[in-house]
């Protein structure tokens, strides 16, 4: 009774998976597409970096970047405290 | 953590100083290839790794300094803001690319160009300041590592 209780989970949550990986779009064609053709045909011209990607990284979403390193910073400096208590 | 044999301590003292070139080499050219200041910071932090790895925390502590790491961490995250903040200044919005087509070691290409080494801007300053963030922002977690596990032999 029990195993067939478990059973029955177990295909419906495998079913469900495999429903959703058929039923996703395909790769490549994402439903809003406006902001990524205006940065591959611009953004070469108002950044003038080649690479794209860090155009869009470092430029575009400088301040997002920004953030990034803070986190990062506030990791490192929180982590070397903890431990020079723990080492003394 | 002990120090490993002499054959992985010779080859990894022929190999670390290869790692932070290339890791340097990835900072400085992040805004034409692949990179940036993230993964050439990761990459520099794994040449760190290396050696505490090979060395051993005991003789680790004649080559880094948590100090001195933290404070390298310090100044490239406000190195950036202030890369930012002095866009303001200049009267634009903060972190705005101010330096396209002006003169920074000769003209600063505005737009499409063949891929000087001085174009996009405020971007290689901006890759440089995270490039050192995060390479000793990782080498400080890395050698704090190290130096934890030292304590509980």
């Amino acid at each position: 009774m029990k195993k067939g209780i478990y059973f029955l989970v177990l295909l419906l949550f495998i079913s469900t998976l495999v429903f959703t990986a058929f039923s996703i779009r395909s790769f490549g064609a994402p439903p809003n597409s406006d902001m990524d053709n205006y940065i591959i045909e611009n953004g070469q011209e108002e950044t003038g970096a080649n690479n794209i990607i860090s155009g869009v990284v470092y430029d575009y979403r400088g301040f997002d970047t920004l953030g990034e390193v803070t986190v990062l910073f506030t990791a490192s400096i929180a982590f070397m405290v903890l431990i020079r208590r723990l080492n003394d | 953590m002990i120090e490993m044999t002499k054959i992985v301590r010779t080859i990894s003292s022929l190999v670390y100083p290869l790692t932070i070139i290339f890791g340097a080499f990835m900072i400085m050219h992040g805004h034409l290839t692949p990179g940036g200041g993230f993964q050439g910071g990761a990459i520099i932090a794994s040449g760190i790794a290396l050696v505490i790895v090979a060395y051993g925390s005991e003789a680790s502590k004649d080559f880094f300094s948590s100090e001195k790491l933290a404070k390298y961490t310090g100044i490239g995250s406000m190195g950036f803001a202030v890369i930012g903040v002095i866009a303001i200044a200049l009267g634009y919005a903060f972190l705005h690319n101010y330096l396209l087509g002006t003169q920074l070691f000769g003209y600063v290409p505005d737009g499409i160009n063949q891929g000087f080494i001085n174009s996009a801007g405020i971007e290689p300053p901006i890759e440089i300041m995270v490039g050192i963030a995060v390479s000793c922002g990782l080498g400080l977690i890395i050698y704090m590592f190290s130096q934890l596990g030292e304590v509980e032999e």
